[in-house]
């Protein structure tokens, strides 16, 4: 359904271009749960925003495509020639609603005024919130109004940017759910972008790990968090901590994300990576299966 | 309502220290005249019982503090002191004359409005093409001219190259009757009384000096709406809303524009601080009958009591327009009015 | 140096502000060396050439007793020039002062400090300048003195918030700890801080401390005929705008604007260069 083919963006800054997106490679079949999983910086969010074409005007695709059902669409919305259902929620959920207008006013200006109340009720939030501003909800509840004006575009695909960073557990796991359940309900597709590798472990059928602006390893959540093969997944389940776990045990990942603007290695995790040999600075790793539907981008994988 | 309540008293509680300031201002002035001041409002060739006389009245043999105090409960009363070209009580001269100068302000505004506010939203939608730089040109350069020459430029190209305006000698024709007046808004009483001729007259006798006013006010519009309106298109929930594929007609205007409207309004009172000044040139070069006017003559006429009372008049109005924007501010700001 | 550098870097990426910093530094050098180059006195009456269009002989036309614009309009320059850079001057080292005590110290101070500054504010500021000179007396002294004080609160804001901004910083503990009194602290560490967005307030207040002495001359406070001065010079044209004779008007009006444009330009210019460094 929602086919990223090698696609590479750079933007340009005053400092320099910023590679953010190196030969990204990703699939997304209907009603698939999907999780996108890096560190921040990532380029975790440049991706999404490319696929729900709200990338900036000054974004730069110097490579590779994005395809809908088979057509080409681009990073912007408003060019596109075909309309892909794809609509994102998004991190801060109080800041991504319009200040000075009723969140019921909101909804009706996507959904119409009739819409409201049920789309409303679907999300478990009560429809006489619908008279009441961003500000005088809490953040759980804000996250729910952006969900029911995702869900009032009718989306094929929904692509949770962070949706539950700065929640408290609880409200977390409930919008978790809540995400969850519509998806199975609506046979809709969720892209699941977070830094939170156990959380995504939790809701999805497939993660994928990215590093830098490359996809390192794509592979549904048992084998990826069973048998890890890309280094920096293994470091990243590593550095998950554990229950019963002392401070003192906290793996931390060593090195830092390279900087985007520089010259880059062809593996840009090869300064961090243990497993480093001569080779890998030669030329870029390929995405390639290393089992039936497990794919990684490295030479010399772990076993 | 309550709320609503506390924040206009309270506003006002806060703005009395300046108004303070102001009125020690304006008393500091009508002291720090170079001489004796009896002399400069006693007015010419006064007589020496003129003066004692008047020396008396203004309590400039007492000690400052009192000086002060019965300044203050002149104030009080509303005593702005007498005219010396008019013979009248200053505060009523300011009050014939003031209707002339709001009107003029008015629709100076709404001109500038009209002007600014597409211009700044045009420039910042297209940011760095051509209709933005055009935007910034226009409102540098009207920042850049002086309202007494921008007057006199309008004048000089409709008036004497065109002809279509007429000639620029106050707000009707030199043989013109005015309508009965209710309001002192001529085009009002004009049209309450069923004048069209002198409805026409009088519009044609506003365009030009409210242009010439409504040019001061566009240079700061134009670039707060346009910083504004920028500012508020790379904000997060105008992304959230691109991604719900609201029509764009709706993102622009009542998304994006109605927020940027904010900060807009709080330069509101520094555009008002322009064009109360523009106002005093502007109204010389049209001899318009308003309260710039007024007080440029009594300048000339060295008439120092309407002078004083003409900056004391302003001045309060000014604080006064600046707390109803402070109050407006918070009406309109969702979040101001419901304590969020 | 590194400032040459900074400014040099800045110029190369913005070409408009480098030539409207050419045009001022070409205003200024008018400003020292125009009287010398120009061909007719300025204040020589000549009734018999009244009102003539603009020629040859004279580029701006004449006046109505016969004195030649164009020399008047460089003599101006020189007098504008000077009113209004005297009065930001003097506007800068009040304003600062005013603004780096009240950053600085904060409490009682500060606000008796933003008393001062708030209650300037709360006048239309061109009226207020022509009350200040009218109680005064008319003269150029005194307008440069009321252009002066309706400026001090613009600086004394800046420079308040540069310094409230920096007051809690290492450097500045550091200077403390190492001997320095608290005025050594202000005046040696924090105030230079403040002085690349001083230099941004300045270019911009500069053009509108202009136009407001223009304004004060115009309306006839201060500069009295024979001196030329561009706001006299158009309100002596106004008169002969409706009769035709535009260019007594037009000429000295034109010289104001173009300044004040250049100097406001120059403002964007500088203030979108400096932002820019502190961003990076």
């Amino acid at each position: 359904m929602l086919v990223v083919d090698r696609l590479s963006v750079h933007f340009p800054t005053r400092r320099g271009i910023v590679q953010a997106l190196d030969r990204v490679s990703l699939a997304i079949e209907p009603g698939e749960i999907v999780g996108l999983v890096g560190e921040s910086g990532s380029g975790k969010s440049v991706l999404s925003y490319a696929i729900s074409g709200l990338l900036d005007p000054s974004a730069r695709v110097i490579g590779g495509e994005i395809r809908w059902r088979g057509a080409p669409i681009g990073p912007i919305r408003e060019r596109r020639t075909t309309r892909a259902a794809v609509v994102q929620i998004f991190q801060n959920p109080r800041a991504s609603l319009n200040p000075i207008r009723a969140v019921g006013r909101q909804v009706s200006d996507v959904a119409g005024q009739d819409r409201v109340a049920p789309l409303l009720e679907s999300v478990r939030l009560d429809p006489s919130k619908a008279r009441n501003y961003p500000f005088e909800l809490s953040g759980g509840q804000c996250q729910r109004v952006g969900i029911a004006l995702a869900l009032a575009c009718e989306p094929e695909l929904l692509i949770a940017d962070e949706p539950t960073t700065g929640l408290d557990v609880i409200t977390e796991a409930a919008i978790m759910q809540l995400i969850a359940e519509l998806s199975r309900s609506r046979g809709m597709a969720t892209l699941l972008v977070t830094h939170n590798l156990p959380l995504a472990a939790a809701h999805c059928h497939r993660i994928a790990v990215m590093h830098a602006g490359q996809i390192v390893e794509s592979a549904p959540v048992a084998a990826l968090t069973q048998s890890a093969r890309h280094p920096y997944s293994a470091e990243l389940l590593a550095a998950t901590p554990q229950h019963a776990a002392t401070p003192d045990d906290l793996h931390v990942i060593q090195g830092q994300l390279p900087d985007l603007v520089a010259p880059l290695l062809p593996c840009r995790y090869a300064t961090r990576c243990r497993n480093r040999r001569p080779d890998c600075d030669l030329s870029p790793p390929e995405l390639a299966p290393v089992a039936s539907d497990h794919l990684i981008a490295c030479r010399h994988p772990l076993c | 309502m309550a709320p609503l309540l506390w924040t206009i008293l309270r506003r006002l509680v806060l703005g009395l220290p300046t108004l303070f300031g102001v009125v020690v201002v304006s008393f500091s002035l009508t002291r720090l005249l170079p001489g004796d001041p009896a002399v400069y409002f006693a007015g010419a060739a006064p007589t020496p019982e003129a003066i004692a006389d008047l020396r008396r009245t203004l309590l400039l043999d007492r000690p400052l503090p009192q000086q002060f105090a019965a300044y203050l409960g002149d104030l009080l009363h509303g005593d702005l002191g007498r005219s010396l070209v008019t013979g009248q009580p200053v505060l009523q001269d300011l009050s014939t004359r003031f209707p002339a100068t709001l009107e003029l302000t008015l629709t100076a505004i709404a001109l500038a409005l009209l002007i600014a506010i597409p211009l700044g939203v045009a420039g910042a939608m297209r940011k760095r093409s051509g209709i933005d730089h055009i935007a910034r040109m226009v409102s540098t350069t009207a920042l850049s001219m002086p309202s007494f020459f921008t007057g006199l430029l309008l004048v000089f190209v409709f008036y004497y190259l065109l002809g279509v305006a007429p000639a620029p000698l106050g707000r009707l024709a030199p043989m013109g009757f005015p309508p009965p007046e209710h309001t002192g808004f001529m085009i009002v009483d004009a049209i309450l009384s069923r004048d069209w001729a002198a409805c026409r007259d009088a519009a044609a006798h506003l365009v030009l000096p409210a242009l010439a006013l409504a040019i001061a006010a566009v240079g700061p519009l134009t670039r707060v709406t346009r910083s504004a309106m920028l500012a508020v298109l790379s904000s997060d929930f105008i992304r959230a809303a691109r991604a719900y594929d609201l029509p764009r007609w709706k993102l622009v205007y009542a998304y994006a524009l109605r927020n940027a409207m904010l900060p807009v309004l709080t330069t509101a009172g520094v555009v008002f601080s322009f064009l109360i000044s523009a106002n005093v040139v502007v109204e010389k070069v049209f001899s318009w009958p308003g309260i710039g006017s007024y007080a440029l003559e009594a300048l000339v006429a060295s008439d120092y009591a309407a002078v004083q009372g003409f900056v004391l008049a302003v001045a309060t109005l000014y604080v006064l327009i600046n707390i109803a924007i402070d109050i407006l501010y918070g009406i309109v700001d969702v979040r101001v009015r419901l304590g969020g | 140096m590194a400032l040459a550098a900074a400014l040099h870097d800045g110029f190369r990426r913005d070409p408009l502000t480098a030539i409207t910093a050419g045009f001022i530094v070409a205003i200024c050098g008018l400003a020292l060396i125009g009287p010398w180059l120009t061909l007719h006195d300025p204040l020589a009456t000549d009734s018999a050439n009244a009102l003539r269009l603009p020629s040859w002989h004279s580029p701006c036309g004449t006046d109505q007793v016969g004195r030649d614009i164009c020399a008047r309009i460089v003599y101006a320059t020189r007098l504008d020039l000077f009113i209004a850079t005297s009065a930001v001057a003097l506007a800068i080292v009040v304003g600062s002062a005013l603004g780096s005590v009240a950053g600085f110290f904060g409490g009682w101070v500060d606000r008796i400090a933003m008393w001062v500054v708030d209650t300037i504010m709360a006048f239309p500021l061109f009226v207020l300048a022509m009350g200040i000179v009218a109680a005064l007396g008319s003269s150029v002294e005194n307008i440069v003195y009321a252009t002066a004080i309706v400026n001090v609160p613009f600086y004394a804001r800046t420079v308040r918030a540069e310094i409230n901004q920096r007051r809690e910083a290492g450097f500045v503990e550091a200077a403390r700890v190492s001997g320095n009194g608290s005025l050594r602290v202000l005046a040696y560490h924090l105030f230079p801080t403040t002085v690349p967005q001083l230099a941004v307030q300045m270019t911009l207040t500069m053009g509108w401390a202009m136009l407001n002495a223009a304004a004060l001359s115009y309306i006839g406070l201060g500069i009295r005929p024979p001196t030329p001065e561009w706001g006299i010079m158009v309100a002596e044209g106004a008169g002969f705008i409706i009769t035709g004779e535009w260019w007594v008007a037009l000429f000295p009006g034109l010289a104001l604007v173009l300044v004040v444009l250049s100097l406001n330009l120059l403002g964007d210019g500088l203030r979108d260069m400096i932002d820019a460094r502190e961003r990076r």
